[in-house]
């Protein structure tokens, strides 16, 4: 009661939805509404927004674009989409535009909007605790900043990127591209990845949707449990949206990519999940998955049987390593 | 193609080469046959000749003798004394003969012997005519009186001069023997030549015959080789069609195949064409319904929700109440305090109110949902797969209804509509077509920008007329032709099957309208679509 209400920003170009969500927030939140894009991110430049919640079909800017705005104007401000309709195209630019944290289907649950929102508020907090308010530019201006700092880093000791799934020679020009600037490495299979993050961490899995057995949102999940700093990239041929939605709510994945791409725009991406990972080193709390968990471990997903027993076998293969390390070492 | 031009070009003359060549045999063969036949003819007549000259022959002879034997006779009669008569007449007789004869037979003439004619020539083969000169040599001096002798009347002996008797019998016995070699040797010579010609002739018979037979069976021969070779040449020919009908076979079915093939992919164009006109409707629809569906489903909760604290705020009233009326009011502040927060909250978000209006909302979003479904059926038709009479106007307004999630985001949408558009028409067919145009209208609204879309309706002379008009980016001139060609597209490849406006178009032509198209590169296109409101009876017999 005493604390200060959250500022929060809902965006729909249809009023009896923002009447409807108003009604659900207005009593834990001071809610601000907007029926386009362009009002949308007047409000966020005005008040400090920690939430931000936008449909993604509207006349004018679409809902994407309008989160990728803001992701400009207030990078601190966590990023919801909600959307009636889920195409393809819509979900990709929203995870590689927007960088959403959260994509969510209408009709939406109550619960599910005022969990997410808490949560939302909770990260942004945890965000806002290194750079305090009063230095909200400085934060706008460290992912400029941020990129020229870690390429030097990335001369000096050399990333290393794993591509998980993909069939010899299928990658061979992508991977000759990179490996001028990284340690590159190639996993048919899980069991292989596995091995091969245990001897060296990684930075970025680039990996497929599709090969083996496993389900590739288990393994990543897996990984991401023991290596938080790990970025995921996914790069498929397969068109999946409800893959793409689980791959954003439940992996925060950080580019979702459908093939064809070409080498300069791939090239890009692996340098900016690079120095992402590099920033999740540096400051944890800028994970949003990580804090989401450490915050909630009730609403984020817990894992699957599956995802269980694919951590016990990355455990199982770091153990290995470890015994044998000291060996290796005298 | 090439070989069978080649054998058109050779058969005329091949086959004039073949039936000159037949008609040569058949005339040699014809020659031949009439050659032995009048060879034939020519051997009878001979032989008939030779037999009548052998025969006279033989009677020039036998009237030698009887002529001789009977003077001789006479002569010894007349010695006697005894009658002369029958002898001297069959002398008389006999001597005529043989001179007719010989005489025949010298100059060639006719001679009648026993009342028969023979006609007898001159003979020309040495031998026969040097006998027969030898004879008349031998007779012509004699002949006159010998033939005087035997004109005398044997009635009266004195007549007879005894004088020429005794010299004529005295000829003819010294003569007898000469004249009776000669004639034999006539007859042999006679019947010697008469041989020789009829193996000469029977000769020529034979060899006309035998090449008859050869030239028949040349004839045969050659036949049957152009016989064999026509049939080799049939035979291959034969065997060329077979495998020329197995070609075509082979092709039609390829081509059925093919045809068979091309229906498939054309069911599978539609198809997919009519899936993607309905993905883009799904996609439309399902941000339609979710929208009213998403509020809704909030505004229970929340009535859920304030219902929780009014009804909290009611009991605690109600427990105020009773604490009241009991008179414990120890308790009294505590439940105060905690009644005046339940009322608080009611009073500062105005819960009753809000909770009023939460109702309405929703009520208005399950109407929307109503409407769009009602729509949606309207749209659809399935109900009236039959021609009906259908208002136009009401086809386009649930056309609009449908589209407007693709439109409402590109464009304003202007309408004019005629009163009593009626016609008979496939509603459902017809709403397909505005809902193309509809899209194509939207779509041809450069991204960005906020365009306009006009739709009018009239009717004119037995016609409803539509018009739909968009202010996009028009269609160029070089494409205007090809529009309702179906597979022309100039979206990228998968986002376009290219039937859109040839399904437009083939549903028109099933109403018996016209569609026309103007279009402004930069200004805008418009679509005319021209329906008569009566379609005639087809199965009206």
């Amino acid at each position: 009661m005493s604390k200060p209400k959250s500022h929060v920003l809902i965006v729909d170009d249809e009023p009896l939805v923002l009447n409807s969500l108003q009604n659900l927030l207005e009593f834990d939140y001071i809610v601000h509404r907007a029926q386009s894009g362009e009002e949308a991110l007047k409000i966020l430049a005005m008040h400090p927004i920690k939430v931000i919640m936008s449909d993604q079909r509207m006349p004018g800017m679409m809902g994407h674009e309008v989160l990728r705005e803001a992701k400009r104007i207030s990078p601190s401000t966590i990023r919801i989409l909600l959307t009636g309709y889920s195409d393809l195209e819509s979900i990709i630019n929203s995870v590689n535009a927007g960088e959403i944290f959260r994509y969510i289907n209408k009709p939406w649950k109550s619960e599910m909007i005022m969990s997410v929102f808490k949560l939302g508020t909770q990260i942004y907090d945890r965000l806002t605790q290194l750079a305090p308010v009063t230095n909200f530019n400085a934060l706008v201006n460290k992912p400029q900043e941020t990129p020229n700092k870690i390429h030097i880093e990335v001369e000096e000791k050399s990333h290393s990127v794993l591509f998980v799934g993909y069939e010899d020679g299928d990658m061979s020009n992508l991977l000759r591209q990179l490996q001028s600037q990284y340690d590159v490495y190639q996993s048919v299979s899980v069991d292989d990845a596995f091995n091969k993050i245990a001897r060296k961490p990684v930075s970025v899995i680039v990996s497929n949707v599709e090969f083996g057995q496993e389900n590739v949102l288990d393994f990543l999940s897996a990984v991401k449990n023991e290596y938080p700093e790990v970025v995921t990239v996914i790069l498929t041929e397969v068109v999946d949206a409800n893959l793409a939605i689980r791959s954003i709510n439940e992996l925060n994945v950080f580019r979702y990519l459908v093939k064809p791409v070409s080498q300069d725009e791939f090239k890009q991406v692996i340098e900016n999940a690079v120095s992402k990972s590099q920033s999740y080193k540096t400051m944890p709390e800028t994970n949003l998955l990580q804090t989401a968990k450490q915050l909630a471990p009730n609403i984020v997903a817990s894992p699957s049987e599956q995802e269980s027993a694919l951590r016990l076998k990355l455990r199982a293969a770091q153990s290995a390593l470890s015994k044998t390390k000291p060996r290796d070492l005298t | 193609m090439q070989t069978i031009s080649n054998d058109t070009a050779q058969q005329p003359l091949t086959r004039l080469q073949r039936y000159g060549e037949l008609i040569i045999y058949a005339v040699i063969f014809f020659a031949l046959v009439a050659s032995a036949f009048v060879l034939n003819i020519f051997l009878t007549e001979q032989s008939a000749k030779d037999t009548n000259d052998v025969f006279c022959a033989t009677r020039l002879q036998q009237s030698w003798r009887k002529a001789q034997k009977n003077l001789t006779e006479v002569q010894n009669n007349l010695m006697t004394g005894a009658n002369i008569n029958e002898n001297f007449n069959n002398f008389r007789y006999a001597i005529e003969n043989f001179d007719s004869i010989l005489t025949a037979f010298y100059f060639g003439g006719s001679v009648v012997i026993d009342g028969e004619i023979f006609t007898l020539i001159k003979p020309t083969e040495a031998r026969p005519k040097k006998i027969i000169n030898d004879l008349q040599e031998m007779w012509s001096p004699i002949k006159a009186e010998m033939l005087a002798l035997s004109r005398t009347n044997p009635q009266n002996s004195a007549t007879i001069n005894q004088e020429v008797l005794a010299k004529m019998v005295e000829y003819a016995v010294t003569r007898d023997e000469a004249i009776l070699d000669a004639s034999q040797s006539f007859i042999v010579t006679l019947g010697e030549l008469s041989q020789e010609r009829v193996s000469k002739l029977q000769f020529f018979q034979i060899l006309a015959l035998v090449s008859t037979v050869v030239v028949f069976l040349a004839m045969v021969v050659r036949v049957t080789i152009s016989l064999r070779k026509k049939d080799t040449l049939l035979d291959s020919q034969m065997e060329e069609i077979t495998k020329q009908r197995d070609t075509i076979a082979n092709e039609k079915e390829r081509i059925d195949k093919l045809l068979k093939d091309l229906q498939m992919t054309q069911t599978q164009l539609v198809q997919s064409e009519k899936m993607a006109s309905l993905g883009q409707m799904v996609a439309g629809l399902a941000h339609e319904v979710n929208t009213p569906l998403g509020f809704v489903r909030g505004n229970i909760e929340i009535s859920q929700r304030n219902h929780g604290i009014i009804s909290s705020a009611l009991r605690q009233h109600d427990k105020l109440r009773q604490t009241l009326e009991s008179g414990e009011v120890e308790e009294l502040e505590q439940i105060l305090l905690e009644a005046k927060e339940s009322i608080e909250k009611i009073n500062d978000y105005d819960l009753l109110s809000k909770t009023e209006r939460v109702f309405e909302e929703s009520l208005k979003g399950i109407d929307r949902l109503q409407e769009l479904v009602t729509n949606l059926k309207n749209f659809s038709r399935l109900d009236e797969a039959v021609l009906k009479i259908a208002d136009i106007n009401e086809g386009i307004e649930s056309s609009l209804l449908i589209a407007n999630n693709a439109l409402k985001h590109k464009a304003e949408v202007e309408k004019h509509f005629a009163p009593n558009c009626t016609m008979e028409c496939y509603p459902a067919q017809l709403n397909q077509v505005f809902l193309n145009l509809l899209t194509n209208a939207a779509q041809a609204i450069e991204e960005g920008k906020r365009g306009k879309i006009c739709i009018s309706t009239f009717t004119e002379n037995g016609y409803v007329v539509v018009k739909v008009a968009d202010n996009g980016k028009g269609i160029p001139k070089e494409h205007l032709k090809k529009i309702f060609e179906p597979f022309f597209t100039t979206k990228p490849i998968g986002q376009g099957t290219g039937l859109g406006l040839s399904i437009v178009f083939k549903i028109i032509e099933q109403h018996n309208g016209t569609i026309d198209v103007e279009s402004e590169a930069g200004k805008g296109t418009t679509f005319t679509i021209k329906l008569p409101r009566k379609q005639p009876r087809k199965n009206a017999q």
